[in-house]
């Protein structure tokens, strides 16, 4: 059994510093290893992302993230993600990691994704130059999902996005505006080649639980849906039963 | 203006100006000149930016401010997940 806490979308501003700190104070006590769904900081900033690694520097369990697109905004991710790992984050974009928790080993692949749509009303890469361009970097995350996953022999497997690869958990939200909050584009592989959880963050009327198209379960970890200071999962090794 | 079009200028400012960087808030127009705000916000500085910054806009007289700081609760549940099959469910 590993014990996983995640968050996304703390929008981390300079008026933040402190307040973050003590919400993970008994972090370290509940779970194996911590998950950051992106959009850490709000603006993008090197000052935002200083903070939030004082935020989380009482954390000893392992820090796994995923940038925003807010992460993009000002800086560049570089800067964002430089500071990060600095500090011992492992930031993954379009990567992998596989660590080992006591005797069991988790793999995780995460990427910040993007968007495109769900299912009948997915957008396809036709046309103008400017819709195909739109849709690389979604059909690059959902690449490196299934290539991850394909080769990933580990106890457990984890899918960490930003961006949504299911629709179910954007329920809450507009349904205009679902093709700018996932794809199930990036679904497709999850399905093909099985995960044990997928978390994501950016919606933040969605809705906490849903499943892919296949039934693996995804998680809504933003801030605004869960409301606490990070959502917190069991992941048995048996019994597939979901169960508060 | 028309509504429509004042929405998505507010929108803008809200989401661009530096005091406030919320892309998610909604925004009312009850009448010409009245923008109502709502939603949920991070901390008091960004709820009192918001009326700082759309005063800015000519187009606006009056704010009405209805947004609310968040409260994050601590975390006193966990979720019990069933590990799934190796190479996925179906």
């Amino acid at each position: 059994m590993i014990r996983i806490a995640a968050v996304g979308d703390l929008h981390l501003t300079v008026h933040g510093r402190g307040k973050m700190r003590p919400q993970f104070e008994r972090l370290n006590d509940e779970a194996d290893i911590l998950l950051l769904a992106g959009d850490l900081t709000n603006w993008g900033k090197a000052e935002e992302a200083e903070i939030l690694v004082e935020e989380l520097s009482d954390i000893t369990i392992p820090r796994v993230a995923t940038l925003g697109n807010h992460d993009y905004h000002s800086e560049g991710p570089d800067r964002v993600r430089g500071i990060l790992e600095d500090a011992g984050v492992i930031v993954l974009e379009n990567e992998s990691t596989v660590l080992t928790l006591g005797d069991e080993t988790v793999g995780i692949v995460g990427g910040k994704g993007f968007g495109g749509g769900f299912g009948t009303t997915c957008l396809s890469p036709f046309g103008e130059r400017e819709i195909r361009d739109f849709l690389k970097s979604t059909y690059a995350c959902a690449e490196a999902l299934g290539q991850a996953l394909s080769e990933m022999q580990t106890d457990y497997r984890l899918v960490l996005l930003h961006y949504s690869p299911a629709v179910e958990t954007l329920k809450g939200e507009p349904v205009a505006i679902y093709p700018f909050l996932g794809s199930s584009i990036m679904g497709e592989p999850i399905d093909e080649h099985g995960a044990d959880l997928v978390l994501h963050g950016h919606a933040h009327k969605g809705t906490e639980h849903g499943n892919t198209a296949g039934g693996i379960p995804v998680r809504n970890v933003s801030l605004p849906v869960i409301c606490e200071s990070y959502a917190l999962y069991q992941l048995e090794q048996k019994a597939r039963v979901l169960a508060h | 203006m028309e509504p429509v079009y004042l929405v998505t200028k507010v929108r803008q400012k809200l989401a661009t100006d530096p005091r406030v960087g919320l892309t998610d808030l909604l925004i009312h127009i009850p009448e010409a000149g009245h923008v109502v705000v709502s939603g949920f916000v991070s901390t008091a500085e960004q709820r009192d930016a918001i009326v700082a910054a759309l005063q800015e806009m000519p187009e606006i007289s009056r704010v009405s401010n209805r947004t609310q700081v968040r409260e994050v609760h601590p975390t006193h549940q966990s979720e019990i997940i069933g590990k799934g099959k190796p190479g996925g469910p179906s």
